[in-house]
């Protein structure tokens, strides 16, 4: 009996060889270029690199891979550049703070169309908001229940068009809180020394920003409380909910004890269309428009390998303190074209809304 | 707190934490030597390697790293007129100087001693000062930051080296340059001349590059020798001498240690202006100036001291609030996350050993680089006595390098070119070029501050506030000192320039390329909405009027050499030169564009070094051979730098 399953595995094991060595024909002994399109040392080129170091290991043909920043015009020079310029040789892989409010708002300087790159996946990342406990006029903050009766408090931005900002503001717009707009820090590290400074009160971040920065600088000294986090919502309009954030309340759950409804109407569209694709999309993983199959199929391959890396979910847990919520090629496609088909009354909104006082 | 200190420095000298040390210490030597190439580079690069390492071996490499890039940074500023890194740009205007006054080691000698000496006691004032830092940070906002900026512009005066209208109209203008791209609020983009390469402004690098070393490379073309114009025999001292100049400039060194460590404190302003701050005191504070801009030691010093004491200053805000004050620092906090160390206060709490062993890893790199460079000081020192045409091939070769490290895009080389040749007339014409860095670098953070503190605070009330009012007490006071410092001076000189004598002629031109950009800056502000407008609006209108009056004492200058029947345009015997000069370099941008840098440069390199150097064609082989295998390990091997995409080449 010994031989006929030592012949079966050896059997396998030859398949499995012979199959990634078809797959290792195309990136044997070449070296594949990952752009990225913020400076060195941002929070994207952060996680490109340590996604690249682990990625290298998967790609069969064992390429060598290297990191290269492209930054300018807030990733759009970059993302041009793509499409292009690079070649669709498989040796271009872009990865992207995607510049999604650029792509749903349509700004001119962006020449492609995001939806014609080859997507590999993306990373996702819900964001939370909080506020000082002595903020506004009155007897401050204890729990989102008081939020409505402190008076005029101020919020921390980053700029007007971005989509923190813009979903910071609608939160606050639904509700009917009072606050003054205060846009223009460069970076969450900016925000947080105005909020240790008590130069603005309310502000919001991705998950890992508040795990990592926020929570043991402003949650745990018990100067700042969370309020509560933007969810995806499903087909029925209910929240989706972060096991990642018990205890913390979705907006959608807020706004229906402070206002006794669901949130609806043009403010919550527009809160959901640039919601979903900022929680679920905030870096994408592309190719070319016209990357050969078997490039697509081995990268492919290495990508959703990744989701079974322990090495690297430990190296990203060390990072971002959760684990990643990898996005796969066809789900990136399907947010894209979502953003891609927004109906016009919503994008005309925030065109609008982004640039009002 | 001793028992931390203690354990800190315990964990740090303990194998192989001490031995990844000194990796990083030689690592960033090399970062902070080649031009375009800094600390935030040499970080990015080094940091996936330290994902699988303890905590303290990696923070050991990458802080050793960090350390040094300050110290090595000189050796381009002072040899070559180059900046090594951002943080040396002031070094350039006393320690170029001294090369060419064959004193390149003394200059040397002096800036690696007091790099150390500001990099361990910057450490030590930092380590003291812990307890009460937190307050410190705290209480500056965007108003401070805003009025720290100001205080940093009222260095003019001191920068100026002698014109301090010129000096002004400079500084308006190199504000004006930095209003390039997207406003700091408002999706509008300014004067961005429909290429999305200007939508997030110029790059520094090359802009910096521009200004200062295509003039010097000019000059070392036009006149023909080495850098130093004095032969090799006839300099005396040299390396000892240097390190004599430190010792005896211990109170300007404590100074600028201070300077360096408080300055790089405060997040938001940090490292990018702690030089000039720190040249600006040396002057401001000399009972006599007249050397400065001249080749004046005390001109090394106090920006080279400043530069490293500064380091463990900007660690402080990153470790203890996860506030990080640069992009380096940022690139730092990413690795602390990494190894598993979350910024806040607990690192001056129960990990206060970790946050030592830091302080103690710059300490150690500091001192450990100073002296390794040391040993070859004599030796770097050399270059200023090579033959100056072969040293125009190599400058050529790390200046365009260098530039293109920005942002690898062809723009780099235009801002280098068009900054290049401003510059040059600059230079000729005695319009100082400092104050248009200081202003192209203090712009975004002063508006920005501005801005954000116009929305924050109700009207103008922040400018009561405490730390305000000490600020402005000191503008004040710094414009007091400048003016007084001029008029005493003025008696022995009508229109005083920067170091060298200026022509009338080309003085005009400067002048008036400055008065035009102003005129074109200012014509779009009035249809821009307020936020996007009225800071380029009150920049360019005083720039305009100043330009003006600049101009009137121009032409007076002008009219009076001519009537004495002077030379009022000397400039004219060099033109063909640079004419000459700037053929090749578009040449070389030509073929770039033919057959990327990989062809380009080396074929530049064989071809300037047989016709224009004259040496052998097997020599100029052998040195194109060298120049591919340069690029070829540096920037694609090591650095993985992208080429630019050429019809032939890819």
């Amino acid at each position: 009996m010994r031989f006929p399953i030592l012949a079966l595995a050896s059997t396998v094991m030859f398949l499995t060889n012979f199959a990634s060595a078809v797959q290792a024909e195309f990136y044997e002994g070449k070296q594949i270029t990952v752009v990225v399109n913020y400076g060195a040392g941002g929070s994207t080129d952060v996680l490109a690199r340590l996604v690249t170091k682990h990625l290298e290991k998967h790609i069969p043909g064992s390429p060598e891979v290297v990191v290269t920043n492209m930054a300018g015009a807030g990733g759009i020079v970059a993302t041009n550049h793509m499409g292009e310029v690079a070649k669709a040789d498989g040796l271009t892989l872009a990865f992207f703070g995607t510049p999604f409010m650029q792509y749903a708002l349509q700004d001119p300087a962006l020449t492609v169309d995001l939806s014609r790159f080859v997507w590999l996946g993306g990373f996702g990342q819900p964001t939370l908001c909080f506020i000082r406990k002595d903020a506004g006029t009155g007897a401050g903050v204890e729990s989102v229940d008081d939020l409505l009766e402190i008076g005029e408090f101020k919020l921390g931005g980053y700029r007007a068009t971005s989509s923190t900002d813009i979903r910071m503001r609608l939160g606050l717009d639904l509700l009917g809180a009072s606050y003054k707009h205060v846009t223009g820090y460069r970076s969450s590290a900016k925000v947080l020394a105005a909020l240790l400074q008590n130069e603005v009160s309310y502000s919001c971040g991705s998950v890992t920003l508040y795990r990592k920065s926020f929570e043991p600088n402003l949650i745990e000294p018990g100067l700042a409380t969370p309020l509560w986090y933007y969810s995806l919502v499903d087909a029925e309009g209910n929240p989706v909910r972060d096991p990642r954030l018990e205890g913390i309340p979705t907006f959608i759950d807020v706004h229906e004890r402070l206002k006794g409804e669901r949130p609806s109407g043009i403010l919550f569209d527009s809160l959901t269309a640039v919601n979903n694709i900022a929680v679920t999309m905030l870096r994408g993983v592309f190719l070319p428009e016209g990357t050969p199959d078997e490039a697509v199929e081995a990268l492919r391959t290495a990508w959703s390998a990744l989701s079974e890396d322990e090495e690297f979910i430990s190296d990203f847990m060390s990072l971002a303190d959760e684990p990643p919520s990898l996005l796969s090629g066809a789900e990136a496609r399907e947010r894209l074209d979502s953003l891609g088909n927004l109906d016009p009354e919503i994008v005309a909104f925030i065109k609008e809304y982004a640039i009002q006082e | 707190m001793v028992d931390a200190a203690l354990s800190g420095f315990l964990s740090v000298i303990a194998w192989p934490a001490i031995g990844y040390l000194f990796a990083g210490v030689l690592a960033g030597l090399f970062f902070g030597a080649v031009p375009g190439l800094s600390g935030l580079v040499g970080l990015a690069i080094l940091m996936p390697f330290t994902f699988a390492m303890d905590p303290v071996p990696a923070l050991a490499l990458l802080f050793g790293m960090f350390a040094v890039t300050t110290t090595s940074d000189t050796i381009a500023s002072v040899l070559l007129g180059i900046p090594g890194t951002s943080a040396s740009q002031a070094t350039i205007i006393d320690g170029y100087p001294m090369a060419a006054k064959g004193e390149a080691a003394r200059a040397l000698g002096a800036a690696f001693s007091v790099s150390a000496i500001g990099g361990l006691l910057g450490a030590i004032l930092l380590g003291l000062s812990i307890p009460f830092v937190k307050p410190l940070i705290l209480s500056f906002a965007q108003p401070e930051i805003f009025m720290l900026a100001l205080l940093g512009l009222a260095m003019v005066g001191s920068l100026s080296g002698g014109s301090v209208l010129c000096g002004l109209v400079a500084a308006l203008a190199g504000l004006g340059v930095s209003y390039v791209g997207y406003a700091e609020n408002g999706a509008l983009p300014r004067y961005w001349l429909g290429a999305p390469y200007l939508l997030d402004g110029l790059p520094l690098v090359p802009f910096v590059l521009g200004l200062f070393a295509i003039p010097e490379l000019i000059d070392l073309a036009a006149k023909d020798s080495s850098i130093s114009k004095v032969p090799r025999s006839s300099v005396s001292g040299g390396l000892m001498k240097g390190i004599w100049d430190a010792f005896r400039n211990w109170w300007l060194v404590l100074r600028s240690t201070a300077i360096g460590a408080y300055v790089g404190l405060l997040p938001g302003l940090g490292g990018s202006v702690v030089d000039w701050v720190a040249y600006g005191h040396a002057v401001q504070s000399a009972s006599d100036k007249d050397g400065f801009g001249k080749g004046d030691v005390r001109g090394v010093i106090a920006p080279e001291t400043a530069n490293n004491a500064m380091k463990g200053g900007a660690l402080i805000p990153t470790i203890a609030f996860g506030i990080p004050g640069s992009p380096a620092m940022a690139v730092l906090l990413g690795a602390l996350l990494i190894q598993d160390l979350t910024p806040g206060p607990e690192m001056l709490g129960g990990k206060l050993h970790v946050t030592f062993s830091l302080m103690w890893t710059l300490a150690i790199a500091n001192v450990a680089g100073a002296l390794l460079l040391m040993l070859i000081a004599r030796q770097l020192a050399l270059v200023t006595f090579v033959n100056g045409r072969f040293l125009v091939t190599a400058i050529t070769l790390f200046m365009f390098m260098g530039a293109w490290l920005a942002t690898t895009n062809l723009g780099d080389w235009i801002v280098l070119l068009v900054f290049g040749a401003t510059g040059y007339v600059m230079k000729q014409g005695g319009v100082p070029r400092p104050p248009m860095v200081l202003g192209f670098v203090v712009g975004p953070i002063m508006e920005n501050a501005l801005f954000i503190t116009s929305h924050a605070y109700d009207g103008l009330s922040w400018l009561g506030r405490p730390i305000c009012i000490v600020i402005g007490a000191m503008i004040v006071l710094s414009l007091v000192l400048g003016t007084r410092w001029r008029t005493r001076r003025s008696h022995d000189s009508k229109f005083v320039h920067e170091a060298q004598p200026a022509d009338p002629a080309m003085s005009l031109v400067a002048i008036g390329l400055l008065l035009a950009f102003s005129i074109w800056g200012l014509a779009p502000t009035f249809s821009w909405a307020t936020d996007v407008g009225a800071v380029p609006m009150i920049t360019f209108i005083p720039a305009i009027c100043l330009a003006l009056a600049a101009l009137a004492f121009g032409v007076r200058d002008f009219l009076e050499v001519r009537a004495s029947n002077g030379d009022v345009f000397p400039v004219r015997r060099e033109l063909a030169q640079v004419l000459h000069l700037h053929l090749w370099w578009i040449s070389l941008v030509g073929a770039t564009m033919l057959a990327g840098q990989l062809v380009a440069f080396p074929l530049f390199v064989a071809l300037h070094v047989r016709f224009v150097v004259g040496y052998a064609w097997w020599t100029a082989l052998l040195c194109a051979a060298g120049t591919w295998v340069f690029l070829h390990l540096l920037f694609d091997r090591a650095l993985a730098v992208m080429w630019y995409p050429s019809m032939f080449f890819y």
